[in-house]
């Protein structure tokens, strides 16, 4: 009795002390098989002679040769530094501004924040549906513009493959700009106010006493927010898919839509494996060297 | 330099006053410190000088010069900040001649001016560091030599040394005396702390609740406190207040007070206001410092002082090593009285006690104005 009993204390005890592991292991197997195992299935699956099904034959770089010689995968690429560069200075040029102007006591500023913030609760699905209609020339703005009489009007960059990735610029800088804007407004509301009475009777006008003192002295905002923008340009896929599904052609394909069209319409596996790896090289070029700072600064405070 | 006036300032924010009608002149090269328990205007009133905030009413001169409207940096005065305000993102030199780079001061002029400075206060060795790498009395020296370098009217600290430690705090009090005498500016400095006023100031504005409750030298509002909050505030331990009475006792006036069922009779001076007669059969508070109640002595001790003596059962010591300040209850409130440590008795003992009647005061029990 004594002995059955003080079993089932040990048990209860070794259960309590592990209880946070139990909890938290079977999401760490799941992401460890789903997310981890797959990235190693695909990186030898770029390494394989794939097309329509996954085959385990080895085929060496031959995979990568053949993404590289592909005109459509130069285009996607080109598209990439198009749509991210853009949407990243964008972005933060309008987050900057907005959190500038938020900052000035202005009244009704909760109402605005939320409004600026909100197309971030929105999924890049509706946004590019959404903007799809808008800037769809027989639907959206264009037939707007004639049927109020301005019959010169012309916008009809969605349609033209020249101008189609630009539109996609358009409908994310929409969307993340808001959340920009929140991250600038938090740094701005930690700056210490005496900063700026000092700056104003050291007689630095508002521009000056923003772009000269408190923008540089909330810097490391920068980078977290240009860190956020650069994942978001890159792994970028469902946005495109609904705004200009690729097209016109596949004019504005970016890394993402080219992978997915590669692997489930093209029946090219390897060559959409391939494709995966250079984002994910891309990805983890931006994001290693900041967890790297991140967890070395982490290490200096503590 | 110059001086400075307040003609009848107001400020209200909404329908809250937080400053009524406040009448200030100063001197050219006076140190004018603002007083006072937190929330009672003082901050506000030194940004209305600096600019940063607009009067609702009344005049602010600097000299003859009128400045309500003028833009702060046209006022031609330099703030010290609580927090220092240092500009983050810029070194200790370009922190200093930020101020004369908007001006349109040319290079070589800043870097005299810098140099100047930095010699002034002693901060040549840290021109190439970034504020984040100073300590806080460093970060405090770079907030004043950034106010210096501009050469200004007048200088406003707001409680500048209110982030440093208390060794520090002493040095730096010392430090600011010593810069005031040396160049002789004028300065506007806002504290809580009524030591700093009585160290650093030339006058002292003693304010509560957005009114000016005394305005003069630290001596005279230390000895003749215009009400009994000014003599509550300022000096530490602050001065007892004892609920008496004034009676005629055979031809002189005197103040009574209960100690314990006893009566304990203090004959004023003979050259006592005539405002006194008045107040005979009254009930007045009696005022007196913890040094103006001592250990029993004679007027041989302290020429031109009249003691007058009477006994209290001693509550509690608190040896302070110069003085023991000896609790006592008189008429059911703590009394302080500072004795010398070697006359000091223990707790629950009786002890003779002697009044200076030269360091009371009289206040009004309604009004608590000074009688």
């Amino acid at each position: 009795m004594g002995a059955s009993s003080s079993t089932e204390s040990n048990l209860m005890a070794s259960l309590q002390r592990n209880l946070s592991k139990i909890v938290v292991a079977p999401s760490f197997a799941a992401s460890l098989f789903f997310v981890y195992g797959f990235i190693i299935w695909t990186a030898w699956m770029a390494f394989s002679k794939s097309r329509m099904m996954p085959v385990y034959d080895w085929a060496g770089l031959r995979q990568y040769e053949r993404l590289w010689q592909m005109e459509r995968w130069h285009v996607a690429i080109e598209n990439l530094l198009i749509f991210g560069g853009l949407f990243i200075v964008i972005c933060l040029f309008l987050g900057c501004l907005l959190a500038v102007l938020l900052d000035q006591r202005i009244r009704a500023e909760g109402v605005l924040r939320t409004i600026f913030l909100y197309p971030m609760a929105l999924s890049f699905i509706v946004t590019g549906t959404t903007w799809k209609w808008i800037l769809n020339p027989g639907l959206g703005l264009e037939k707007m513009m004639h049927d109020l009489g301005w019959a010169s009007f012309k916008f009809d960059w969605l349609v033209n493959s020249d101008f189609a990735i630009y539109t996609v610029v358009i409908a994310a800088v929409w969307q993340a700009s808001g959340f920009i804007m929140a991250m600038f407004l938090a740094a701005l509301r930690g700056v210490d106010q005496d900063i700026i009475r000092a700056a104003y009777m050291d007689g630095a006008s508002l521009p000056r006493i923003y772009f000269g003192i408190i923008i540089p002295s909330i810097r490391p905002v920068f980078l977290s927010a240009i860190v956020v923008l650069a994942h978001l340009a890159v792994k970028s896929f469902d946005l495109v898919i609904a705004l200009t599904g690729g097209g016109p052609g596949y004019s504005s394909d970016l890394p993402a839509t080219f992978m997915y069209t590669m692997a489930f319409q093209r029946n090219q596996l390897g060559i959409s494996a391939a494709s995966a790896m250079m984002m994910l090289a891309t990805v983890m070029a931006i994001i290693v060297p900041y967890l790297y700072s991140e967890l070395r600064g982490g290490k200096k405070n503590g | 330099m110059a001086s400075l006036t307040l003609d009848k300032v107001r400020k209200t924010f909404g329908s809250v006053e937080v400053l009524k009608e406040i009448n200030l002149a100063i001197e050219d090269g006076e140190f004018l410190v603002l007083v006072g328990p937190s929330g009672c205007g003082k901050s506000t009133l030194l940004n209305l000088i600096a600019g940063l905030e607009t009067s609702s009413d009344g005049e602010i001169r600097i000299g003859d010069r009128v400045i309500n409207n003028v833009h702060p940096k046209d006022r031609n005065i330099a703030m010290v900040f609580q927090s220092y305000a240092l500009y983050p993102n810029m070194t200790v030199r370009k922190n200093i001649t930020f101020g004369l780079e908007i001006r349109g001061v040319s290079a070589s002029e800043r870097d005299k001016a810098v140099d100047d400075v930095a010699r002034l206060l002693q901060i040549e060795n840290l021109l190439d560091r970034k504020p984040s790498q100073l300590s806080g009395g460093q970060r405090q020296r770079v907030a004043m030599g950034r106010a210096l370098v501009r050469n200004p009217d007048i200088f406003l600290f707001d409680e500048p040394l209110s982030n440093l430690d208390a060794k520090l705090r002493v040095d730096m009090r010392t430090e600011i005396k010593k810069l005031h005498h040396r160049l002789g500016s004028t300065i506007v400095y806002v504290t809580h702390d009524q030591i700093e006023a009585m160290t650093l100031a030339s006058r002292i504005a003693v304010m509560k609740g957005g009114i000016l409750q005394q305005f003069d030298t630290p001596q005279h509002i230390y000895e003749k406190p215009n009400n009994m909050f000014v003599a509550g505030f300022i000096g530490s331990p602050s001065m007892n207040f004892i609920e008496a009475k004034l009676v005629d006792d055979n031809g002189k006036i005197a103040v009574t007070f209960d100690n314990n069922g006893q009566k304990v009779v203090l004959p004023l001076l003979e050259n006592s206001p005539e405002s006194y007669k008045s107040w005979v059969g009254k009930d007045v508070v009696f005022g007196i410092r913890p040094e103006g109640l001592t250990h029993k002595r004679t007027g041989s001790d302290k020429p031109g002082s009249q003691y007058v003596n009477f006994d209290a059962k001693v509550e509690v010591i608190e040896p302070t090593g110069a003085d023991t300040m000896t609790v006592i209850n008189l008429g059911g409130k703590e009394i302080v009285a500072r004795v010398r440590p070697d006359r000091a008795t223990n707790p629950g003992e009786m002890m003779t006690f002697s009044a200076d009647m030269n360091q009371i005061s009289l206040f009004d029990p309604t009004t608590e104005l000074r009688i």
